[in-house]
């Protein structure tokens, strides 16, 4: 799937988060400063549900055969407008990694507003997937990918 | 329909939304952790103890006998009013067995004014 992520200029990806950010400013009627209220974005602008879960053993991926802990950080599930935290970034249990948190949060925002359009299926073919099928699962070890590269730059 | 058997942790999480209470908003009212919550909430994880699932009511707005019977539970005070006058209250209880929920808040009512005269 991913080799069909096309070239985005930089500053398109930086203008989709500015005006993500703006519309979420002008619904709420407050002013956006940081640090930048990602739950209220994802939950109550885009609407689209945040959980924790041990995303290794979703997707059955050994934890630390990557070299990476963790490796999977989150995943998004287009369909089911839901985003996935691996529970090790949960930033209130582990205060350390809320950055971390934040920043993998921002980075499926990315997925969501970049990429979900690349995902539209047709519809007769959906029953043939279950419902844990990941649209992106986000790997630190496969962080070179386009996709993960615009929905970083999103995250910035 | 899908109420009565909807699982407690899609129950909660729909109520939640609905309310637009965050995640974490939520499980810092709750005082557990978002991963804790979220696994509840997947009905991964048992409901909360009894005291957790008063706050999940409150905060979700809900009556707190409904949710905790959801949750499987009955509230610890009404056990303790069961065991003080077992016989009686458990025959009390029978008798109302096969009665509406019209039925039962009249004898409910009707107790009360006995109570009160």
């Amino acid at each position: 799937m991913t080799e069909f992520v096309s070239y985005m200029p930089d500053e398109a990806i930086e203008k989709d988060a500015q005006a993500l950010l703006a519309e979420y400013a002008h619904a709420r009627g407050v002013t956006v400063e940081a640090p930048i209220a990602i739950d209220d974005i994802i939950e109550k602008r885009l609407k689209v549900g945040i959980e924790f879960d041990d995303t290794h053993r979703l997707f059955g991926v050994s934890r630390l055969s990557s070299g990476f802990d963790p490796d999977i950080l989150g995943a998004i599930f287009f369909e089911q407008k839901r985003i996935v935290i691996d529970e090790s970034l949960d930033p209130d249990a582990n205060p350390a990694k809320e950055g971390r948190y934040r920043y993998t949060a921002a980075h499926e925002v990315g997925h969501w507003r970049l990429h979900r359009a690349l995902f539209g299926r047709d519809p007769s073919q959906t029953s043939l997937l279950d419902a844990n099928t990941a649209s992106v699962i986000c790997r630190t070890s496969q962080a070179k990918a386009r996709i993960e590269l615009q929905a970083d730059l999103y995250a910035c | 329909m899908s109420a009565a058997t909807e699982k407690f942790g899609a129950f909660i999480r729909r109520e939640r939304e609905a309310k637009e209470i965050g995640l974490r908003e939520m499980a810092k009212k709750v005082g557990v952790s978002p991963t804790y919550m979220s696994k509840v909430e997947r009905d991964e994880f048992a409901p909360p103890a009894e005291d957790k699932v008063k706050a999940i009511a409150q905060i979700i707005g809900c009556d707190v006998d409904e949710l905790l019977a959801r949750a499987g539970r009955v509230a610890s005070d009404l056990s303790d009013i069961i065991k003080r006058h077992p016989v009686e209250l458990a025959a009390l209880l029978r008798t109302t067995k096969g009665l509406t929920t019209e039925d039962i808040a009249r004898l409910s009512r009707d107790a009360q004014k006995a109570k009160d005269k």
